[in-house]
Protein backbone atom coordinates (compact mmCIF):
# COMPACT_ATOMS: atom_id res chain seq x y z
CA UNK A 1 0.00 0.00 0.00
CA UNK A 2 2.79 2.36 0.97
CA UNK A 3 5.21 1.05 -1.59
CA UNK A 4 5.48 3.41 -4.47
CA UNK A 5 4.84 2.02 -7.91
CA UNK A 6 8.24 3.34 -9.05
CA UNK A 7 9.98 0.94 -6.70
CA UNK A 8 10.32 -2.29 -8.61
CA UNK A 9 12.94 -3.88 -6.33
CA UNK A 10 11.55 -7.10 -4.89
CA UNK A 11 12.76 -6.59 -1.34
CA UNK A 12 10.54 -6.60 1.73
CA UNK A 13 10.67 -4.19 4.64
CA UNK A 14 12.56 -6.56 6.96
CA UNK A 15 15.31 -6.99 4.39
CA UNK A 16 15.41 -3.26 3.83
CA UNK A 17 15.77 -2.66 7.58
CA UNK A 18 18.70 -5.07 7.69
CA UNK A 19 20.37 -3.21 4.83
CA UNK A 20 19.77 0.13 6.54
CA UNK A 21 21.02 -1.02 9.92
CA UNK A 22 24.21 -2.29 8.33
CA UNK A 23 24.58 1.22 6.85
CA UNK A 24 24.54 -0.09 3.33
CA UNK A 25 24.12 2.88 0.99
CA UNK A 26 22.17 0.70 -1.45
CA UNK A 27 19.58 0.30 1.29
CA UNK A 28 19.30 4.04 1.63
CA UNK A 29 18.91 4.39 -2.13
CA UNK A 30 16.06 1.88 -1.94
CA UNK A 31 14.51 3.73 0.98
CA UNK A 32 14.69 6.91 -1.06
CA UNK A 33 13.09 5.27 -4.07
CA UNK A 34 10.26 3.91 -1.97
CA UNK A 35 9.37 6.81 0.25
CA UNK A 36 10.87 9.99 -1.16
CA UNK A 37 7.61 11.17 -2.77
CA UNK A 38 5.60 10.61 0.42
CA UNK A 39 8.28 12.21 2.59
CA UNK A 40 8.94 15.08 0.23
CA UNK A 41 5.20 15.78 0.02
CA UNK A 42 4.92 16.02 3.81
CA UNK A 43 8.11 18.10 4.10
CA UNK A 44 6.99 20.46 1.39
CA UNK A 45 3.60 20.81 3.00
CA UNK A 46 5.35 21.82 6.24
CA UNK A 47 8.12 24.12 4.96
CA UNK A 48 6.33 25.29 1.81
CA UNK A 49 9.48 26.28 -0.10
CA UNK A 50 11.05 23.83 -2.55
CA UNK A 51 14.68 24.65 -1.75
CA UNK A 52 13.99 24.37 1.97
CA UNK A 53 12.19 21.09 1.38
CA UNK A 54 15.31 19.82 -0.41
CA UNK A 55 17.47 20.83 2.56
CA UNK A 56 15.08 19.18 5.01
CA UNK A 57 14.99 16.04 2.87
CA UNK A 58 18.78 15.81 2.99
CA UNK A 59 18.88 16.55 6.73
CA UNK A 60 16.20 13.91 7.28
CA UNK A 61 18.22 11.24 5.49
CA UNK A 62 21.29 12.22 7.50
CA UNK A 63 19.25 11.74 10.68
CA UNK A 64 17.86 8.43 9.42
CA UNK A 65 21.45 7.31 8.75
CA UNK A 66 22.59 8.39 12.19
CA UNK A 67 19.57 7.06 14.12
CA UNK A 68 18.89 3.82 12.25
CA UNK A 69 20.43 1.88 15.15
CA UNK A 70 17.60 3.08 17.39
CA UNK A 71 14.82 2.00 15.04
CA UNK A 72 12.74 -0.77 16.60
CA UNK A 73 10.41 -2.58 14.15
CA UNK A 74 8.30 -3.68 17.15
CA UNK A 75 7.26 -0.10 17.77
CA UNK A 76 6.05 0.67 14.30
CA UNK A 77 6.63 0.44 10.58
CA UNK A 78 9.77 1.77 8.94
CA UNK A 79 7.66 4.25 7.02
CA UNK A 80 6.04 5.80 10.09
CA UNK A 81 9.51 6.02 11.68
CA UNK A 82 11.13 7.83 8.74
CA UNK A 83 7.97 9.91 8.34
CA UNK A 84 8.28 11.03 11.96
CA UNK A 85 11.93 11.98 11.47
CA UNK A 86 11.11 13.96 8.31
CA UNK A 87 8.15 15.66 9.96
CA UNK A 88 10.17 16.61 13.04
CA UNK A 89 13.07 17.89 10.93
CA UNK A 90 10.68 20.00 8.86
CA UNK A 91 8.92 21.35 11.95
CA UNK A 92 12.29 22.24 13.48
CA UNK A 93 13.03 24.14 10.28
CA UNK A 94 9.87 26.26 10.41
CA UNK A 95 10.58 27.14 14.04
CA UNK A 96 13.89 28.82 13.20
CA UNK A 97 13.98 32.67 13.29
CA UNK A 98 15.26 32.65 9.68
CA UNK A 99 12.17 30.81 8.56
CA UNK A 100 9.82 33.12 10.46
CA UNK A 101 11.47 36.16 8.91
CA UNK A 102 11.18 34.61 5.49
CA UNK A 103 7.51 33.73 5.94
CA UNK A 104 6.63 37.31 6.86
CA UNK A 105 8.58 38.64 3.87
CA UNK A 106 6.99 36.30 1.37
CA UNK A 107 3.29 36.59 0.73
CA UNK A 108 1.76 33.16 0.52
CA UNK A 109 -1.47 32.17 -1.08
CA UNK A 110 -4.21 32.29 1.49
CA UNK A 111 -5.50 28.97 2.56
CA UNK A 112 -2.42 27.02 1.59
CA UNK A 113 -1.31 26.68 5.21
CA UNK A 114 -4.62 25.53 6.52
CA UNK A 115 -6.47 23.60 3.93
CA UNK A 116 -3.61 21.51 2.67
CA UNK A 117 -4.82 22.04 -0.90
CA UNK A 118 -1.26 21.96 -2.12
CA UNK A 119 -0.56 22.30 -5.82
CA UNK A 120 1.74 19.31 -5.51
CA UNK A 121 -1.02 16.83 -4.80
CA UNK A 122 -0.11 13.53 -6.31
CA UNK A 123 -2.34 12.87 -9.20
CA UNK A 124 -1.79 9.15 -9.26
CA UNK A 125 -3.61 8.67 -5.98
CA UNK A 126 -6.91 9.58 -7.41
CA UNK A 127 -8.96 7.62 -4.93
CA UNK A 128 -7.37 9.38 -1.99
CA UNK A 129 -8.52 12.78 -3.14
CA UNK A 130 -11.93 11.70 -2.13
CA UNK A 131 -10.64 11.52 1.46
CA UNK A 132 -9.44 15.08 1.28
CA UNK A 133 -12.69 16.23 -0.19
CA UNK A 134 -14.79 14.27 2.21
CA UNK A 135 -13.08 15.41 5.40
CA UNK A 136 -14.73 18.51 6.78
CA UNK A 137 -12.48 21.62 6.69
CA UNK A 138 -12.50 22.07 10.47
CA UNK A 139 -11.01 18.59 10.84
CA UNK A 140 -8.47 19.15 8.08
CA UNK A 141 -7.57 22.32 9.92
CA UNK A 142 -6.75 20.65 13.26
CA UNK A 143 -4.80 17.87 11.57
CA UNK A 144 -2.81 20.38 9.56
CA UNK A 145 -2.00 22.65 12.45
CA UNK A 146 -1.11 19.83 14.81
CA UNK A 147 0.48 17.35 12.45
CA UNK A 148 2.06 19.61 9.84
CA UNK A 149 2.87 22.60 12.01
CA UNK A 150 3.65 20.70 15.18
CA UNK A 151 1.44 22.83 17.38
CA UNK A 152 0.38 21.61 20.78
CA UNK A 153 -3.31 21.57 21.58
CA UNK A 154 -2.83 24.71 23.62
CA UNK A 155 -0.99 26.47 20.78
CA UNK A 156 -3.62 25.33 18.29
CA UNK A 157 -6.31 26.65 20.59
CA UNK A 158 -4.63 30.04 20.79
CA UNK A 159 -3.77 30.19 17.10
CA UNK A 160 -7.23 29.28 15.86
CA UNK A 161 -9.11 31.08 18.61
CA UNK A 162 -10.96 27.93 19.53
CA UNK A 163 -11.36 26.60 23.10
CA UNK A 164 -8.91 23.86 24.13
CA UNK A 165 -11.70 21.37 24.75
CA UNK A 166 -13.03 21.89 21.26
CA UNK A 167 -9.57 21.31 19.80
CA UNK A 168 -9.30 18.03 21.67
CA UNK A 169 -12.71 16.92 20.51
CA UNK A 170 -11.97 17.88 16.92
CA UNK A 171 -8.69 15.97 16.97
CA UNK A 172 -10.49 12.88 18.13
CA UNK A 173 -13.31 13.18 15.62
CA UNK A 174 -10.89 14.06 12.79
CA UNK A 175 -9.06 10.78 13.20
CA UNK A 176 -12.31 8.86 13.56
CA UNK A 177 -13.54 10.44 10.35
CA UNK A 178 -10.32 9.62 8.57
CA UNK A 179 -10.57 6.03 9.69
CA UNK A 180 -14.09 5.81 8.37
CA UNK A 181 -13.16 7.42 5.07
CA UNK A 182 -10.10 5.28 4.45
CA UNK A 183 -11.75 2.03 5.41
CA UNK A 184 -12.30 0.04 2.27
CA UNK B 1 -7.89 1.93 34.53
CA UNK B 2 -10.85 1.70 32.24
CA UNK B 3 -9.46 0.92 28.80
CA UNK B 4 -12.62 1.98 27.04
CA UNK B 5 -12.50 5.37 28.71
CA UNK B 6 -8.83 5.70 27.93
CA UNK B 7 -9.49 5.01 24.26
CA UNK B 8 -12.40 7.47 24.26
CA UNK B 9 -10.29 10.18 25.90
CA UNK B 10 -8.66 11.13 22.60
CA UNK B 11 -5.10 10.71 23.81
CA UNK B 12 -4.45 8.01 21.19
CA UNK B 13 -5.37 10.40 18.38
CA UNK B 14 -3.15 13.09 19.86
CA UNK B 15 -0.37 10.52 20.16
CA UNK B 16 -0.69 9.48 16.53
CA UNK B 17 -0.64 13.12 15.46
CA UNK B 18 2.53 13.66 17.47
CA UNK B 19 0.95 16.15 19.85
CA UNK B 20 1.67 14.33 23.09
CA UNK B 21 4.55 14.93 25.49
CA UNK B 22 7.39 12.41 25.85
CA UNK B 23 5.87 11.26 29.18
CA UNK B 24 2.50 10.73 27.55
CA UNK B 25 4.13 8.87 24.67
CA UNK B 26 5.77 6.52 27.12
CA UNK B 27 2.46 5.92 28.88
CA UNK B 28 0.59 5.21 25.66
CA UNK B 29 3.28 2.83 24.40
CA UNK B 30 3.37 1.00 27.72
CA UNK B 31 -0.41 0.58 27.76
CA UNK B 32 -0.43 -0.50 24.14
CA UNK B 33 1.95 -3.30 25.01
CA UNK B 34 -0.41 -4.64 27.68
CA UNK B 35 -3.73 -3.91 25.98
CA UNK B 36 -4.21 -5.15 22.42
CA UNK B 37 -7.30 -2.94 22.07
CA UNK B 38 -5.16 0.14 22.57
CA UNK B 39 -2.57 -1.20 20.14
CA UNK B 40 -5.27 -1.77 17.57
CA UNK B 41 -6.64 1.73 18.02
CA UNK B 42 -3.18 3.17 17.48
CA UNK B 43 -2.57 1.12 14.36
CA UNK B 44 -5.94 2.02 12.86
CA UNK B 45 -5.36 5.72 13.52
CA UNK B 46 -1.86 5.57 12.07
CA UNK B 47 -3.07 3.89 8.91
CA UNK B 48 -5.78 6.49 8.51
CA UNK B 49 -3.33 9.34 9.05
CA UNK B 50 -0.86 7.87 6.59
CA UNK B 51 -3.63 7.52 4.04
CA UNK B 52 -4.43 11.15 4.56
CA UNK B 53 -0.82 12.18 4.30
CA UNK B 54 -0.34 10.24 1.09
CA UNK B 55 -2.54 12.75 -0.66
CA UNK B 56 0.24 15.25 -0.41
CA UNK B 57 2.83 13.06 -2.10
CA UNK B 58 5.08 15.09 -4.33
CA UNK B 59 7.84 13.94 -6.60
CA UNK B 60 11.06 15.56 -5.41
CA UNK B 61 13.44 17.26 -7.90
CA UNK B 62 15.33 14.67 -9.94
CA UNK B 63 18.81 15.62 -8.63
CA UNK B 64 17.77 15.45 -4.96
CA UNK B 65 18.50 11.75 -4.77
CA UNK B 66 22.10 12.37 -5.84
CA UNK B 67 22.46 15.12 -3.26
CA UNK B 68 21.14 12.83 -0.54
CA UNK B 69 23.37 9.94 -1.58
CA UNK B 70 26.43 12.21 -1.75
CA UNK B 71 25.69 13.45 1.73
CA UNK B 72 25.42 9.89 3.01
CA UNK B 73 28.68 8.92 1.27
CA UNK B 74 30.35 11.88 2.95
CA UNK B 75 28.80 10.88 6.27
CA UNK B 76 30.00 7.32 5.87
CA UNK B 77 33.53 8.52 5.20
CA UNK B 78 33.34 10.84 8.18
CA UNK B 79 32.12 8.05 10.43
CA UNK B 80 34.91 5.78 9.27
CA UNK B 81 37.45 8.51 10.02
CA UNK B 82 35.82 9.05 13.39
CA UNK B 83 36.06 5.34 14.05
CA UNK B 84 39.78 5.42 13.22
CA UNK B 85 40.27 8.47 15.43
CA UNK B 86 38.37 6.72 18.18
CA UNK B 87 40.53 3.64 17.77
CA UNK B 88 43.70 5.74 17.91
CA UNK B 89 42.40 7.46 21.04
CA UNK B 90 41.56 4.11 22.59
CA UNK B 91 45.04 2.79 21.84
CA UNK B 92 46.70 5.92 23.20
CA UNK B 93 44.53 5.68 26.31
CA UNK B 94 45.59 2.10 26.72
CA UNK B 95 49.21 3.21 26.63
CA UNK B 96 48.30 5.98 29.08
CA UNK B 97 46.79 3.29 31.25
CA UNK B 98 50.17 1.61 31.24
CA UNK B 99 51.84 4.89 32.17
CA UNK B 100 49.85 4.88 35.42
CA UNK B 101 51.77 1.77 36.42
CA UNK B 102 55.19 3.32 35.87
CA UNK B 103 55.59 4.60 39.47
CA UNK B 104 54.56 1.18 40.79
CA UNK B 105 56.94 -0.54 38.41
CA UNK B 106 59.68 1.87 39.47
CA UNK B 107 58.92 1.13 43.13
CA UNK B 108 58.96 -2.59 42.43
CA UNK B 109 62.28 -2.20 40.60
CA UNK B 110 63.67 -0.25 43.54
CA UNK B 111 62.60 -2.97 45.97
CA UNK B 112 64.17 -5.62 43.75
CA UNK B 113 67.30 -3.51 43.50
CA UNK B 114 67.50 -3.18 47.30
CA UNK B 115 66.93 -6.90 47.77
CA UNK B 116 69.61 -7.56 45.19
CA UNK B 117 71.96 -5.14 46.96
CA UNK B 118 71.29 -6.94 50.25
CA UNK B 119 72.18 -10.24 48.64
CA UNK B 120 75.23 -8.65 47.09
CA UNK B 121 76.44 -7.45 50.50
CA UNK B 122 75.75 -10.88 51.97
CA UNK B 123 77.53 -12.63 49.13
CA UNK B 124 80.38 -10.11 49.28
CA UNK B 125 80.82 -10.75 53.01
CA UNK B 126 80.73 -14.49 52.43
CA UNK B 127 83.22 -14.07 49.63
CA UNK B 128 85.53 -11.98 51.81
CA UNK B 129 85.28 -14.54 54.59
CA UNK B 130 85.98 -17.35 52.18
CA UNK B 131 88.87 -15.36 50.74
CA UNK B 132 90.35 -14.90 54.23
CA UNK B 133 89.85 -18.55 55.01
CA UNK B 134 91.46 -19.47 51.74
CA UNK B 135 94.42 -17.15 52.42
CA UNK B 136 94.78 -18.70 55.86
CA UNK B 137 94.61 -22.17 54.39
CA UNK B 138 97.10 -21.15 51.74
CA UNK B 139 99.52 -19.68 54.31
CA UNK B 140 99.12 -22.79 56.43
CA UNK B 141 99.81 -24.85 53.38
CA UNK B 142 102.87 -22.71 52.68
CA UNK B 143 104.05 -23.26 56.21
CA UNK B 144 103.48 -26.97 55.81
CA UNK B 145 105.21 -26.90 52.45
CA UNK B 146 108.20 -25.05 53.88
CA UNK B 147 108.19 -27.43 56.82
CA UNK B 148 108.17 -30.35 54.41
CA UNK B 149 110.89 -28.64 52.41
CA UNK B 150 113.09 -28.13 55.45
CA UNK B 151 112.32 -31.64 56.67
CA UNK B 152 113.22 -32.91 53.27
CA UNK B 153 116.42 -30.85 53.35
CA UNK B 154 117.14 -32.21 56.80
CA UNK B 155 116.38 -35.69 55.61
CA UNK B 156 118.71 -35.26 52.66
CA UNK B 157 121.37 -33.84 54.94
CA UNK B 158 120.93 -36.68 57.40
CA UNK B 159 120.98 -39.21 54.56
CA UNK B 160 124.11 -37.59 53.23
CA UNK B 161 125.71 -37.60 56.66
CA UNK B 162 124.58 -41.17 57.18
CA UNK B 163 126.16 -42.14 53.86
CA UNK B 164 129.36 -40.46 54.95
CA UNK B 165 129.29 -42.21 58.29
CA UNK B 166 128.60 -45.57 56.70
CA UNK B 167 131.53 -45.36 54.31
CA UNK B 168 133.67 -48.50 54.76
CA UNK B 169 136.91 -46.53 54.35
CA UNK B 170 136.12 -44.45 57.43
CA UNK B 171 138.37 -44.31 60.39
CA UNK B 172 136.71 -43.27 63.64
CA UNK B 173 138.73 -41.39 66.16
CA UNK B 174 137.47 -40.12 69.48
CA UNK B 175 139.11 -36.96 70.71
CA UNK B 176 139.21 -36.72 74.47
CA UNK B 177 139.74 -33.86 76.85
CA UNK B 178 143.31 -32.50 76.93
CA UNK B 179 142.89 -29.67 79.40
CA UNK B 180 141.28 -28.83 82.74
CA UNK B 181 139.19 -26.10 81.08
CA UNK B 182 137.15 -28.79 79.35
CA UNK B 183 137.44 -32.01 81.31
CA UNK B 184 134.39 -33.57 79.60
CA UNK B 185 135.39 -32.59 76.08
CA UNK B 186 134.49 -35.27 73.58
CA UNK B 187 134.57 -34.95 69.82
CA UNK B 188 134.15 -37.77 67.30
CA UNK B 189 136.21 -37.52 64.14
CA UNK B 190 135.56 -39.47 60.94
CA UNK B 191 138.41 -39.63 58.55
CA UNK B 192 137.99 -41.30 55.17
CA UNK B 193 141.40 -42.26 54.20
CA UNK B 194 140.43 -42.88 50.59
CA UNK B 195 138.75 -39.53 49.95
CA UNK B 196 140.83 -37.81 52.66
CA UNK B 197 137.68 -36.14 53.87
CA UNK B 198 137.44 -35.29 57.56
CA UNK B 199 134.19 -34.85 59.49
CA UNK B 200 133.65 -33.77 63.06
CA UNK B 201 130.84 -34.60 65.43
CA UNK B 202 131.00 -32.42 68.49
CA UNK B 203 129.70 -34.44 71.40
CA UNK B 204 130.72 -32.09 74.15
CA UNK B 205 132.78 -28.90 74.08
CA UNK B 206 132.23 -25.72 76.04
CA UNK B 207 131.05 -22.67 74.09
CA UNK B 208 134.11 -20.65 73.02
CA UNK B 209 134.25 -17.09 74.43
CA UNK B 210 133.45 -14.23 72.04
CA UNK B 211 136.11 -13.68 69.41
CA UNK B 212 137.41 -17.23 69.76
CA UNK B 213 136.88 -20.36 67.68
CA UNK B 214 137.96 -23.97 67.90
CA UNK B 215 140.49 -25.13 65.30
CA UNK B 216 141.38 -28.72 64.27
CA UNK B 217 144.93 -29.70 63.58
CA UNK B 218 146.29 -32.88 62.00
CA UNK B 219 149.61 -34.07 63.28
CA UNK B 220 151.80 -36.30 61.12
CA UNK B 221 154.92 -36.96 63.17
CA UNK B 222 156.50 -33.52 63.54
CA UNK B 223 154.26 -31.91 60.91
CA UNK B 224 151.19 -30.04 62.15
CA UNK B 225 148.62 -28.95 59.54
CA UNK B 226 145.53 -26.78 59.83
CA UNK B 227 142.34 -28.78 59.31
CA UNK B 228 139.90 -25.85 59.62
CA UNK B 229 137.81 -24.06 62.22
CA UNK B 230 134.41 -25.17 63.48
CA UNK B 231 131.50 -24.12 65.68
CA UNK B 232 129.85 -26.00 68.47
CA UNK B 233 126.52 -24.21 68.45
CA UNK B 234 125.22 -25.71 65.28
CA UNK B 235 122.43 -28.01 66.39
CA UNK B 236 121.10 -29.12 63.09
CA UNK B 237 124.33 -30.27 61.68
CA UNK B 238 125.34 -33.60 63.02
CA UNK B 239 128.71 -33.63 61.39
CA UNK B 240 130.87 -30.77 60.06
CA UNK B 241 133.14 -31.17 57.09
CA UNK B 242 136.72 -30.11 57.79
CA UNK B 243 139.72 -29.69 55.50
CA UNK B 244 140.97 -32.83 53.77
CA UNK B 245 143.77 -34.63 55.49
CA UNK B 246 145.99 -37.16 53.67
CA UNK B 247 148.30 -38.23 56.40
CA UNK B 248 147.95 -38.02 60.20
CA UNK B 249 148.50 -40.00 63.34
CA UNK B 250 146.99 -37.57 65.81
CA UNK B 251 144.23 -34.89 65.70
CA UNK B 252 144.25 -31.96 68.14
CA UNK B 253 141.64 -29.30 68.81
CA UNK B 254 142.83 -25.92 70.09
CA UNK B 255 140.99 -22.70 70.94
CA UNK B 256 142.20 -19.93 68.64
CA UNK B 257 141.07 -16.46 67.65
CA UNK B 258 138.08 -16.35 65.34
CA UNK B 259 138.85 -17.36 61.78
CA UNK B 260 141.75 -19.57 62.76
CA UNK B 261 145.53 -19.17 62.70
CA UNK B 262 148.41 -20.57 60.58
CA UNK B 263 150.32 -21.95 63.50
CA UNK B 264 148.60 -23.20 66.64
CA UNK B 265 148.87 -20.74 69.53
CA UNK B 266 146.08 -21.67 71.89
CA UNK B 267 145.65 -24.38 74.38
CA UNK B 268 144.76 -27.90 73.27
CA UNK B 269 141.24 -28.81 74.39
CA UNK B 270 140.90 -32.28 72.94
CA UNK B 271 143.18 -34.84 71.43
CA UNK B 272 142.88 -38.25 69.80
CA UNK B 273 145.21 -40.67 68.09
CA UNK B 274 144.53 -42.48 64.85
Amino acid sequence: MLTRSTSNVPINEDQLVILLKSKDRKGFALLYDRYSAALYGVILKIVKFEELAEDVMQDSFVKIWKKIDTYDPQKGTLFTWVLNISRNTAIDKIRTPEYRRRITDTPLEDGLQHTGSNVQIAIDHIGINQVLESLAPEYQEVIDIIYFKGYTHQEASEHLGIPLGTIKTRVRIALRELRKLTKN
Amino acid sequence: MNIREYIESGIIESYVLGATSPEENEEVEKLAKNHPEIQMEIEASKVALVEYIMQFQAEPPANLKNKVMEKLAFLEEEEQEEEIRHEIKRISQTSKGLQIWIPYLAAACLVLLLVSLGFNVLLYNNWQKTKKELALAESQQQILASDIKSLKANYTQVNKELAILKDPYNTYIELQSASEEAPDAKVALIWNKQTREVYLHVKNLPQPPPGKQYQLWSVDGEKVADAGVFDVSSEKILIQKMKNVSRANTFIITLEKEGGVQVAEGKAYAKGDV
